[in-house]
């Protein structure tokens, strides 16, 4: 792709202040992994005391020993998946409307979806828990997953993606008597793949690290999600840091993954200039 | 005549009753988890509620009380000091960033993968990771400024530099949000006009200012807007590694509105809050809109 | 057009699969709920049948019955608890418990937003400082009848717990343990200096002027970037030392009455002086952010924690040391101290059968609180304390005696309010960013406030 052309002085400049940038960006990441490789009751904030001595994978081994970690994992995970499809698809429906057609209240709508993000969560957390406990919903999948099936930030990234296609564009592209649900699924969503993958991280994560309202609506340990369970190993007052540091590389892992998937759809996005070839 | 008209009417209602129907499944979550919260909260402000004990209603004197409350305005304060340094920092980090990544570097992954690791990281990862590094005695940033010779600087608990600390955390871990959102935002500009300025002899500086940012205007607002309401929203950073300290002077809105709330149960107080806290969010990103309106004409 | 195809198809793949996934969650979610309501009406079915019967057939009845017990204990705590609620599990044949340890921090704000709505757990643990509060607010259960019924005599725990259990001559909760502040010796390091008594012990003089000296002593014959005493200078830790000297020196936080803060005072003043004087002379250095962890790491000779940090210390490679009762400033001995109790929390959901259930389990485990003291904690029993199981832990007898001068908080509403509180006023004051005066006057003023708030 890239043509091989004589590197200018800047061009060197930009590269070693990037890698190096990138490079002190990761350190702390780095600090935790090397961290769970030590053993129990190392002072991790000494660094001479963390080079020195024996590495090992025994935190590793204890924590999936001591609580039901991979029940945890699989919890999150499966939360985090259906949160994130069922996001990608509502928002985007909800933006369409708002982005491309004509209805009464339009601006009301749009202006409460956004006012919607300003309330911060522990304000509104008691309500919320109360009305759960109405519905019979606390401790469950279901519960788990509503509230964060409301995210208004999806529909703001959206909306500003349909509001950068021009209407000829999606009339081009479609046959005469196509209605809206097809304009939205055949000429829409395939363009909006790059804002699609931004909404689809950005929920998989939030989801994945979302812990008050988990941490209030569940009541057993087998429906935990790891932000619920990690605090369990790490003990109030005290300064024991590298199991804690393991189940935070545990937890950190998946992530990274889903964020390695998405990102490719986000750089090789067809976006606009896709449409036009 | 009439016949037009009809259909018109017809036309519309037709649009309209697909546009809801388009709405509706988000609508559905958003009212039932969000809003009906929200109105409920507004409704709580209006008594004197305790977590698990008495709720009486008492009109409006909640409001009165908070006017007069010194910790509120002081909350309040923190807040906005926090949301004016923060935004411009993170956002133009983030532009600088997704620029970085969208250029020709060799090994953009890897770059892309560094600077967006922190964000997958939750809250309490991230402030242990941060106290590591800002602690004093054993710090890696005092044992920095030792060799140094400049000393222990006490970062976490001097004002004013307790929000430096704040502030570097917080842009390590959320910069690569806006990051993210930049980076699609510039993968919708078309190669086609960068070429065709690039030979119309325009220089990168240029295509810069005359090309990517014009183009960017939408996403430039709503990351604003979005990050203008993620700083308000500060809490966890503050509360973890500073305690809200030294004394109070970290202690943001939403911490201040959490103690209310759950460790002195005054339910009924932390929703007045709760709601003054969303209008002066509500009016300032309104203004910032107004701003950004105004510009395009 | 063909990477369109391909997009289009991975989305339908992706919403069909999620879609299977969230019927397959719906109808697991719905199976576990029948399985629960399944349960839930064996359970009363039992009750029905037991009634006439009473107690025997519930001992020799197939089903057991099923409570759940919540508790904020983490890291070491957590699992000797574990440890103790799986054997508990093991050796009853009427009563099954379900265990879930929750973040310490909210624990208290999931506790109350579940007795809020009669979701809360069977049993739950509680601090005692708190127990006011939730009586006051009828919160949690009188354990009278169910302790009479069960054999329960509250008579057995220590005298300062019985006092602090029960209010208005009603029992509201089944102490564990006392909790409280020692100090914690690196022996190698004390062996060094001249310091280790025979018997392996440290032996910090009694009186101020005595503790600075010997501290001073200590400082003198540091290495470089060693400090003499650790511990945290921010939440918990400040509050502990500073209730210590506050009660050695006289001072309490309220009037007998409970209705008048007493932080005003000389004595508090005082109290402060003298930490200010240990943060000074850099006896205590200030802004300490993890101050276990500087004494793990050799930083510190010496740390002021409490009995809980006993076994991170003992779990730590290389290190040698000895806890030691924390020292005394003045003739009055006192020491900040606090309970872990047991309560059964109001829900309307909770049968009489849970409730006699959770009796039985409160019980077997306040009669086991000598594993408990694994953790560090010193049993809430004298017979306890007084066992060779006990007695054969190590540290734990050195230490075990300043329950006898343990004081806890009194017994007024709005503890947890002070603590946020001292926590804030006392880290600002370390910080330097406010005197001595001003901090007692905020003191003062606060809790008069959290006070007047309960009337």
């Amino acid at each position: 792709m890239e043509k091989i052309k004589k590197m200018k002085p800047g061009r060197w400049i930009a590269y070693i202040l990037a890698y190096a940038i990138a490079l002190l960006w990761l350190f702390p990441v780095v600090w935790m992994i090397i961290s769970s490789f030590k053993s129990y009751g190392t002072p991790v904030s000494i660094l001479p005391e963390l080079f020195k001595g024996e590495f090992t994978f025994d935190n590793y081994v204890t924590i999936t020993e001591k609580a039901p970690v991979l029940r945890w994992i699989f919890n999150s995970f499966f939360v985090a998946m259906v949160v994130t499809v069922g996001t990608i698809l509502i928002t985007s429906l909800a933006a369409y409307a708002i982005s491309k057609l004509r209805f009464l209240g339009k601006k009301y709508v749009f202006a409460i979806i956004t006012a919607g993000m300003m309330v911060p969560m522990e304000a509104i957390i008691i309500p919320l828990y109360q009305n759960m406990a109405k519905l019979g919903l606390l401790n469950s999948y279901i519960g788990l997953m509503c509230p964060s099936l409301a995210a208004p930030i999806g529909v703001l990234i959206m909306k500003r993606f349909y509001d950068s296609i021009p209407q000829d564009l999606i009339e081009a592209g479609m046959l005469d008597g196509a209605n809206d649900f097809q304009r939205w699924w055949k000429i829409c969503v395939p363009i909006s793949k790059s804002s699609m993958a931004a909404v689809g991280i950005f929920t998989f994560i939030n989801s994945w690290n979302n812990f008050l309202w988990p941490f209030l609506s569940i009541t057993s340990e087998k429906m935990m999600t790891l932000p619920v369970g990690i605090p369990q190993f790490q003990g109030a007052n005290l300064s024991e840091f590298t199991l804690p540091m393991t189940i935070s590389v545990v937890a950190s892992v998946p992530a990274i993954i889903m964020f390695l998937i998405f990102q490719k759809h986000i750089i090789k996005g067809i976006a606009m200039s896709g449409i036009k070839g | 005549m009439n016949r037009v008209n009809m259909d018109m009417r017809k036309k519309i209602l037709k649009e309209n009753i697909i546009a809801w129907c388009f709405l509706l499944p988000f609508l559905f979550f958003f009212i039932g988890f969000l809003l009906y919260p929200i109105i409920k909260g507004v409704e709580l402000s209006l008594f004197d509620a305790i977590l698990g004990g008495k709720s009486e209603f008492i009109g409006p004197a909640n409001y009165r009380d908070m006017f007069q409350d010194k910790a509120f305005w002081e909350a309040l304060f923190n807040t906005l000091f926090f949301v004016v340094i923060s935004t411009p920092a993170i956002v133009l980090i983030g532009f600088a960033f997704a620029l970085v990544i969208n250029s020709t570097l060799k090994g953009r992954t890897f770059i892309r993968t560094c600077f967006f690791s922190p964000y997958v990281l939750s809250m309490s990862v991230v402030t242990g990771l941060w106290i590591f590094i800002f602690q004093p005695y054993t710090g890696l940033i005092t044992q920095l400024t030792m060799k140094l010779g400049v000393g222990e600087m006490y970062w976490l608990n001097t004002k004013w530099l307790v929000w430096i600390a704040i502030l570097i955390t917080t842009v390590w871990w959320t910069v690569g949000f806006n990051m993210i959102l930049f980076l699609a935002g510039l993968q919708d500009i078309p190669d086609e006009i960068y070429e065709a300025a690039k030979i119309d002899g325009a220089s990168s500086g240029q295509s810069l200012f005359k090309i990517t940012i014009p183009m960017l205007k939408s996403t430039i607002s709503l990351v604003i807007l979005l990050q203008t309401i993620a700083s308000f929203k500060l809490f966890g950073q503050t509360y973890l590694m500073a305690g809200g300290g030294p004394g109070t002077h970290t202690r943001t809105i939403v911490h201040y509105i959490y103690e209310t709330g759950f460790t002195n149960r005054k339910m009924g107080y932390a929703a007045t809050m709760s709601f003054a806290f969303f209008i002066v969010v509500f009016i300032i990103t309104m203004l910032q809109n107004k701003l950004f309106a105004d510009k395009d004409n | 057009m063909k990477r369109q195809m391909i997009f289009k198809k991975a989305i339908a793949l992706v919403l069909t699969f999620s879609m299977a996934f969230s019927i397959a969650a719906c109808g697991d979610g719905r199976a576990e709920e029948v399985k629960e309501q399944g349960v839930a009406q064996q359970g009363t079915g039992e009750k029905e049948a037991d009634q006439g019967t009473g107690q025997e057939t519930a001992e020799t009845g197939a089903e057991k019955t099923k409570i759940s017990f919540w508790a904020p204990f983490s890291g070491g705590d957590g699992d000797i608890m574990t440890e103790l609620v799986d054997e508990f599990n093991a050796q009853s044949s009427t009563t099954e418990v379900e265990f879930m340890i929750i973040k310490s921090e909210e624990f208290y704000t999931k506790l109350l937003a579940a007795m809020t709505t009669d979701t809360a757990p069977t049993v739950a643990v509680n601090h005692i400082t708190r127990i006011k509060e939730y009586v006051n607010d009828d919160l949690i259960e009188p354990l009278d009848d169910l302790a009479s019924a069960a054999g329960v005599d509250f008579g057995e725990f220590t005298e300062r717990l019985q006092v602090s259990a029960a209010v208005d001559g009603k029992f509201y909760c089944m102490p564990m343990d006392t909790h409280l502040l020692l100090m914690h010796f690196n022996t190698d390091e004390f062996e060094r200096m001249g310091l280790l008594e025979e018997d392996g012990t440290v032996n910090v003089p009694r009186g101020e002027e005595a503790f600075f000296e010997y501290f001073h002593n200590v400082k003198s014959q540091l290495g470089n970037g060693q400090i003499p005493i650790s511990g945290t200078s921010m939440n918990g830790l400040p509050m502990y030392l500073w209730y210590t000297l506050l009660t050695q020196y006289g001072g309490d936080i309220c009037d007998e009455t409970g209705s008048t803060a007493t932080l005003n005072s000389e004595e508090n003043i005082k109290a402060l002086n003298v930490i200010m004087r240990m943060v000074d002379e850099e006896i205590w250095p200030k802004n300490q952010k993890n101050g276990g962890e500087l004494f793990t790491g050799k930083i510190a000779p010496a740390t002021i924690n409490g009995v809980w940090a006993v076994p991170m210390f003992e779990g730590t490679e290389g290190l040698n040391f000895v806890s030691m009762p924390f020292p005394q400033f003045t003739d009055k001995d006192s020491v900040y101290a606090d309970s872990h109790t047991l309560v059964i929390p109001k829900n309307k959901n909770t049968t009489e059968e849970e409730k006699a259930a959770a009796m039985e389990f409160m019980k077997w485990l306040t009669d086991n609180t000598a594993k408990w003291a694994k953790a560090g904690h010193i049993p809430s029993k004298q017979s306890v304390i007084d066992s060779e199981e006990f007695k054969n832990l190590p540290y734990r007898s050195v230490y075990a005696d300043s329950a006898q001068y343990a004081k806890i908080f009194p017994q007024v509403c709005g503890i947890a309010g002070l603590t946020e509180l001292t926590y804030r006023e006392l880290a600002a004051m370390i910080a330097g960013s406010q005197d001595v005066e001003t901090t007692a006057e905020n003191m003062q003023n606060g809790f008069q406030e959290i006070l007047d708030s309960y009337k």
